[in-house]
């Protein structure tokens, strides 16, 4: 693909002070506000896990009292879902898709703005719903996990009510997050940059701004239902009064199963630019996988229920549910091959954005096996609520999420700061991560199996190795990231230039036009439409 | 380019009010369903 890249450097003057950032309706800027946000976020909700690992390192009651562990267990969850994963991969969309596709900026930046300075408030929301329960008259802690499940959430106390509104103020930033992206996809796309030219980040994140434009609404209706159950007198969810507690299993689950894909598609796409550059080969298949992640988008809306195959569904039902998850694995294994066919007989490389993008092949196709082992009815019926589920869910969270951010981040910051990392101190934290991660969810398989529940803060001396195990691991995994942290550090601050094009694979196949711009990009890039031909 | 300019950003603000109103359907849907007995 060859370009004609025009942009204006004479005009690249930017605001300075704090309004540059309160006001911003810069792409770039938000999109590092996004980030920012979400490196915070990382830090408190893994503040919260190694407080969970902490009191499981051993039997008994060490440091959290029951209440206080269902309270940062349910903030953790909502921290990571909400705060760190969707804001990083917003990020990166702010960053990286107007550049991709040669447009001046977003759509709509000041939806752009709005969507990004929503989150401070939700997040100070949520640190309010943990506190208002330890002041006089806050109830019982919000201790029902991230899923908010009645009768439980009827009974909590005010911080419910904290973390309902957090739910709010959050679906409405991603709304018009969603709605932003999406619009810009489809309208500002540079001439000659047609569809089955996009990089497949751009294709993964239209996909996940209509999975959130589709989902995110019903989870709104739905908690505000519950404070309706909670304060107005309604009985929607409340069986006393002739509501059903099932019901809202299945409006949660309706958002809460392709929730997991908006987590994950990001990172699929992040995948696919990674793969073809440390590979030096286009990407295998470009057009199929680009179908298999619509199928999945399709597929991921319709098998909600199969969170919840113990509360006595019909046997149809649940037939249904199981065979419409186990199809899932057929367009996830398709753009799992495509990405190690990608790699087969390339010239292969292995920086740090590679070496997390082979590993997230690995693990989340591990997640993907003991997913197919839930989708069994009769087996689920075992693992359900056990630590095989929490052991399952981390592995596809972490690599097929979370991992796919770091490549992500690994393979943009030169384009973002102007300067190589450092590849040596990248490795370093590549290996401390995997191995870290695997020592703490590995061994959750195996005490799962044996029997040990979720979401209880003590339990029987039996599993205390796997435990200890369990703990040391999320320890090193916590300490990991304060060596990410030192390098994006170091690289903002300075190192070895980088070039417009960083990578030397990084025009092959279906690259964006990120790469005809310097390094890092000017303020206002493509305020001439490029000719894409 | 001004009168394009303008047309794109019409176009713009066409797409995302459909999408907002979609959005907006959805948000009701939870109370329409459970008006119609389904899950119940």
């Amino acid at each position: 693909m060859s370009t004609e890249a025009i942009h204006d450097e004479h005009h690249d003057h930017k605001p300075s002070g704090i309004g540059r950032w309160l006001f911003s309706t810069n792409h770039k800027d938000i999109g590092t506000m996004y980030l920012v946000f979400a490196l915070v976020m990382l830090f408190l909700g893994g503040a919260s896990a190694m407080l969970l690992r902490a009191e499981l390192f051993e039997p008994g009651l060490q440091i959290l009292d029951p209440d206080t562990y269902n309270n940062l267990l349910t903030n953790h969850a909502l921290l990571m879902v909400f705060g760190v994963v969707m804001p990083a991969a917003a990020g990166m969309a702010n960053w990286m898709i107007p550049m991709m596709i040669g447009a001046p900026d977003m759509a709509l930046p000041r939806l752009n703005n709005l969507s990004f300075w929503l989150l401070p408030f939700a997040a100070l929301m949520l640190t309010m719903s943990m506190v208002v329960p330890h002041l006089p008259g806050g109830g019982t802690p919000i201790n029902t996990g991230w899923t908010l499940y009645p009768p439980l959430s009827l009974q909590a106390g005010m911080g419910m009510d904290f973390a309902i509104f957090t739910l709010h103020i959050l679906g409405i930033s991603s709304i018009m997050a969603s709605i932003n992206i999406v619009t810009t996809i489809v309208n500002m796309r540079a001439p000659g940059m047609t569809w089955f030219k996009l990089p497949l980040f751009v294709w993964a994140w239209l996909l996940t701004g209509l999975l959130l434009i589709m989902i995110m609404p019903v989870l709104a209706g739905g908690v505000t239902m519950l404070l309706f159950d909670r304060h107005f007198g309604t009985a929607f969810f409340d069986a006393a009064g002739g509501g059903d507690p099932v019901l809202f299993q299945h409006l949660f689950w309706f958002f809460g199963h392709p929730e997991v894909y908006v987590l994950l598609l990001p990172s699929i796409g992040m995948l696919g630019m990674v793969v073809p550059t440390f590979s030096r080969k286009p990407l295998f298949a470009y057009k199929p996988l680009v179908y298999s992640m619509i199928c999945l988008t399709a597929l991921g809306m319709v098998v909600w229920a199969h969170h919840q195959y113990t509360v006595g569904m019909s046997q149809a039902v649940t037939t249904y549910f199981m065979i419409g998850t186990i199809l899932i694995s057929i367009p996830v294994g398709y753009m799992l091959f495509s990405f190690i066919f990608t790699m087969w007989r390339g010239s292969m490389t292995f920086e740090t954005p590679m070496l997390f993008a082979v590993a997230i092949v690995l693990m989340f196709s591990f997640a993907g096996v003991t997913g197919v082992m839930l989708a069994v009815v009769p087996a689920d019926l075992q693992y359900h609520d056990t630590y095989f589920v929490v052991a399952h869910f981390h592995y596809a969270l972490i690599p097929g999420a979370l991992f796919g951010i770091y490549a992500g981040v690994f393979y943009w910051l030169p384009k973002w700061t102007g300067h190589m990392y450092d590849e040596r101190l990248g490795k370093i934290f590549f290996w401390w991560t995997t191995i870290s991660f695997n020592l703490t969810f590995f061994v959750q398989h195996f005490v799962g199996l044996a029997g040990m529940p979720r979401r209880i803060s003590d339990y029987s001396p039996v599993f205390t190795r796997f435990n200890e195990i369990s703990s040391i691991g999320a320890f090193a995994f916590g300490a990991s990231h304060l060596l990410f942290l030192w390098i994006i550090i170091k690289t903002v601050r300075g190192g070895k230039k980088a070039g417009a094009k960083p990578w030397e694979g990084s025009q092959v196949g279906t690259p964006g036009l990120e790469w005809t711009l310097p390094s890092p990009p000017p303020f206002h890039s493509f305020s001439t439409p490029p000719m894409v031909k | 380019m001004k009168e394009h300019d303008d047309s794109v950003r019409k176009s713009n603000i066409r797409l995302a009010l459909i999408l907002g109103a979609v959005a907006l359907l959805l948000a009701a849907w939870p109370l329409y369903m459970l008006r119609g007995g389904l899950g119940s």
